[in-house]
């Protein structure tokens, strides 16, 4: 049984504006931010999802959690629904999963000290008796993620964009998860402490057997750290397979165009050369019809046009939706 | 319980706060006039050096003397004394209508932004009806419902002013509900109370404090003007409005002795404004890094 | 010396911070050759934003030179005046995009009208704005915006990131600049997108034949556009070198470092990490300035501050290592 799995996720947002705006536009503006997106995630998998601006990603990863209301769909979490917990089942369920937000620093509340923002999550779930142990635990987290003892008396915009990062790690941890959803963990942190990161991020995944959906825009990091990825174009996931096979042998049109932008150091082309997809993607109040991709696919046909294509398998776990494979 | 780590926060964040505000002379100046009036407030048997209720026919309208320091008023009273003793219901006017404002807004303004709905619009309406009206016309309708007193003046203060923390602290709930380290919290698994208790009111605080430090002091105006047309204290209580009134009528033969409530009514709305921006800045985190 | 369009020499800018002056820039010492594309690479506390804004004159007050000398063409530009820089340098022969387009464009004027005031004050008040309004969609048709005349009547919020980028782009290039400074202008935008705007930056450089010091932390995008790379480090340039070579042989120990901490798609290693922290202004150890996250840190590094110097042709390095 996954320890995650997403059957049929949508979420739309409605823009309830004003009664004009509605007769103008034939009825509220609806965006569907994620449409139809079903994955699993095993014990110990790390899922990275990639994908644009509009994508829905950042929507998937909130929703995964109920931190966002999905509008339809259902999300299983060792084979029961999260969609009907009550407060207390919820509860106990963040317990087990917990967040890393993308900005390091605005996750963290501006008035609270550090040893607070970590301890806070053992307050929520009453697991202190006295204040003496805490201390002691709190340093422990710290300790795990790489802080020393001194950290925990600052405030959040007294450390670096990389502290405030560990900081928000060690509290993910402090309930001793065993599934984390990652948004951008790296985004906006320099290269060092981007390697820090990333390895501490492994080390913790081996050390507490934790499994992760990973978000990220960086496919260098997508190699590094993910085993399976997920690619995502207007609220659909458009490709899922393990990484190696996204890498070497990806079949969606999308995954090609937003691979070949990838440059390694040792690569050996430069921008001028290259051959770049164009246009951009489109907004998601009003997709194209048909494929959403089709009006960018180098490959698109008539079939594209009219049809939206399903995700279906095109070898043994690798699902791709394109008309090219069904 | 000194040992505890939740005293350890507080101390920390307290010691923060105190060293911002010693390099402060807003802090100096706003501290010592509020406690200068505080003290008149309390101690004011200890410190007034005559009876400020004393008459004494023969001695009306003097200047200052040696016997006493701001010289008599139209019934031979001291003027000193009385200027003291109505510290006292500055400090009731100003505290407690401020404390009514801002409980009862605070209330009001979480319930709307958090419940919504028809709630929050009848909330707004509320709000609305009375900012509707010019507040000289609200709280001269309710007293003379009501009937003037000190009390019922700090509660209508307090009522009239209102809205305006109701509507700052819905709003500010709103914004701060979609802050990154709330949703953080509620994936911690933090319920609504805990977030709003925590996260949200320590920092919707700062704003309240501005406006109470304005509030404050324009609250003692108003208990000024409203006794100063005869609808607040009633003598022989006495306050610095009704000192006010007093020495209106007699500004042509003893010009001084207007001058001193004026310059009480004065120094107390500096003291509170400057003391609350000094505080405001100290208690934002953010606004004080040392580069 | 007469290619080289821009020189700078032994350059030093300070802040002023509470009463006291801190050095974020010291002995910054580069040229840049006519139709080069030379990186400026680096983490945060680096200066190379400093840097840029430096040449351009854009610090704030508190900022001044401190030392040295930036020479454009030939002339020492740190001696012309605020209105002769302003008239003659920025924004004509000195051109500049910035990291978040939206910030620099005006929210309350249309996008076409932004444009036509650019070419209107370039053709020097003789042509008149129905005139160039022909000239301002041909532009933007040529930075790659589809539907030109339409989008010319436009507002910047309807614009799309990428598309704002490539406005500064046309903006930048209507004046034919011998030298444009792009400070990080791909970060904030989409892969695809970012390779896009990389593509036209390149195609633009080739027709216009400007030189650009480019800004950027991402090794990878440098990768495939720069001829050269200087790698910055608290301050001082630590490695200069042409791209190719400051991959495969690099000198200077931090860039050796930064490059084994970089994920790379083709790598499966571990990736490496510097222990300790980027130094902040005021704070620099003395000696070499990376020498405590040093693993090959002597003596002399702690008590002299390295110089660069050229080690192979064209690869400099400031390093004393290269000394022994």
């Amino acid at each position: 049984m996954a320890l995650v799995e997403v059957k049929n996720l949508k979420k739309y947002f409605v823009n309830n504006e004003g009664l004009l705006y509605k007769l103008a536009n034939k009825g509220p503006i609806k965006v569907k931010a994620v449409d139809d997106v079903s994955f699993k995630i095993e014990k110990e998998d790390t899922l990275a999802v990639v994908g644009e601006s509009g994508c829905g990603k950042t929507t998937v990863a909130r929703s995964v959690l109920r931190l966002i209301e999905p509008t339809a769909g259902e999300i299983l979490y060792r084979g029961r629904s999260i969609n009907n917990f009550d407060k207390r089942e919820l509860k106990t369920f963040r317990k087990d999963a917990q967040m890393i937000l993308q900005d390091p620093r605005s996750s963290l509340n501006p008035r609270f000290i550090v040893e607070e923002i970590v301890s806070e999550p053992l307050y929520i779930h009453d697991q202190i008796e006295d204040d003496f142990n805490l201390l002691d635990r709190v340093w422990e987290l710290l300790n795990l993620v790489g802080l020393s003892k001194r950290y925990s008396e600052l405030f959040p915009h007294e450390l670096s964009g990389g502290q405030a990062r560990r900081v928000g790690i060690a509290r993910a941890l402090a309930l001793q998860p065993e599934f984390i959803v990652c948004d951008e963990p790296t985004s906006g942190l320099d290269i060092s402490i981007m390697s820090a990161v990333l390895n501490l991020m492994k080390k913790l995944q081996q050390k507490y057997q934790l499994t992760y959906l990973w978000i990220s825009h960086n496919l260098h990091e997508v190699r590094y750290i993910s085993n399976k990825v997920a690619v995502m174009y207007l609220g659909k996931i458009v490709e899922i397979t393990d990484t190696d096979t996204i890498f070497n042998n990806s079949v969606h049109p999308y995954t090609e165009a937003l691979f070949s932008s990838l440059r390694g150091i040792s690569d050996d082309w430069n921008y001028k050369e290259r051959e770049i997809i164009e246009g951009e993607v489109p907004s998601p109040i009003n997709p194209p019809p048909g494929c959403s991709f089709h009006p960018r696919c180098k490959y698109s046909f008539d079939k594209c046009k009219k049809i939206e294509p399903e995700l279906e398998a095109v070898e043994a776990g690798h699902l791709a939706a394109c008309h090219l494979y069904n | 319980m000194f040992k505890s780590q939740k005293f350890f926060r507080f101390k920390k964040k307290s010691i923060r706060v105190i060293k911002i505000m010693k390099k402060d002379y807003k802090a100096y100046l706003g501290g010592s006039i509020i406690m200068l009036i505080l003290i008149s407030a309390i101690f004011a048997p200890l410190i007034a050096p005559a009876d400020p209720y004393k008459t004494n026919v023969t001695r009306r309208l003097e200047g200052p003397s040696l016997q006493n320091l701001l010289g008599t008023d139209s019934l031979g009273r001291d003027i000193l004394s009385r200027l003291i003793y109505a510290a006292r219901p500055a400090v009731l006017v100003s505290f407690g209508g401020i404390i009514i404002s801002v409980i009862i807004g605070i209330i009001l303004g979480l319930l709307a932004a958090y419940v919504g709905g028809i709630l929050e619009s009848i909330i707004l309406f509320i709000f609305d009806v009375i900012r509707a009206f010019p507040p000289i016309i609200l709280i001269l309708v309710l007293l003379s419902i009501i009937g003037p007193s000190l009390l019922s003046v700090i509660v209508i203060l307090g009522v009239t002013i209102m809205p305006r923390y109701g509507r700052v602290v819905r709003a500010e709930t709103l914004s701060e509900k979609e802050e990154d380290f709330v949703e953080a919290a509620r994936s911690l698994g933090a319920d609504n109370s805990r977030i709003i208790f925590k996260h949200i009111l320590p920092n919707i605080f700062a704003s309240v404090l501005v406006l109470s430090g304005m509030d404050m002091a324009s609250m003692i105006m108003w208990e000024a003007g409203l006794s100063f047309l005869g609808l607040g204290l009633q003598p022989p209580l006495s306050s610095w409005g009704v000192m006010l009134q007093e020495s209106y009528q007699y500004i042509q033969t003893a010009p001084l002795m207007i001058l001193w409530p004026a310059l009480a009514i004065m120094l107390t709305m500096l003291g509170f404004s400057t003391f609350a921006e000094s505080l405001r800045v100290a208690l934002n985190p953010k606004l004080n890094q040392e580069v | 010396m007469s290619d080289k369009i821009l020189k700078i020499n032994d350059l030093a800018v300070e802040y002023r911070n509470k009463g006291k002056y801190l050095r974020v820039l010291q002995d910054i010492n580069l040229e840049l050759d006519s139709g080069e594309i030379l990186a400026l690479v680096g983490e945060s506390g680096s200066g190379k934003s400093t840097l840029g804004k430096t040449i351009l004159r854009l610090l704030p007050d508190s900022a001044r030179i401190a030392e040295g000398s930036i020479f454009f063409k030939g002339e020492d530009i740190c001696n012309f005046s605020e209105k002769k820089f302003n008239d003659q340098i920025r924004g004509q022969e000195m051109a500049m995009v910035i990291q978040n387009p939206q910030n620099a464009l005006n929210p309350v004027f249309k996008v076409g009208t932004q444009i036509l005031d650019v070419l209107y004050f370039k053709s020097k008040k003789q042509k008149s704005r129905k005139e160039l309004k022909k000239e301002a969609v041909e532009i933007l048709k040529k930075v790659g915006i589809s539907d030109p005349e339409y989008r010319f009547g436009e507002y910047p919020h309807q614009f799309s990131g990428g598309m704002k980028q490539r406005v500064m782009l046309a903006m930048a290039f209507i004046s034919n600049p011998s030298l444009l400074i792009a400070d990080e202008p791909t970060t904030a935008l989409d892969l695809t997108v970012e390779a896009q705007i990389l593509n036209l930056l390149s195609n633009l450089v080739d027709e216009y034949k400007t030189s650009i010091l480019y800004i950027s932390h991402d090794l990878g995008v440098v990768a495939g556009l720069s001829d050269r790379i200087a790698v910055m480090y608290a301050g001082r340039i630590v490695e200069v070198a042409q791209t190719r070579e400051l991959f495969t042989e690099p000198n200077h120990p931090y860039t050796e470092a930064l490059l084994k901490c970089l994920p790379d798609y083709q790598k499966t290693e571990e990736l490496q990490t510097i222990p300790g922290q980027v130094p902040d202004p005021g704070n620099y150890p003395v000696g070499c300035n990376f020498h405590p996250r040093c693993s090959y840190s002597f003596d002399r590094c702690r008590q002299e501050d390295p110089r660069l110097e050229e080690i192979t042709s064209e690869h400099f390095s400031a390093c004393f290592l290269n000394d022994r």
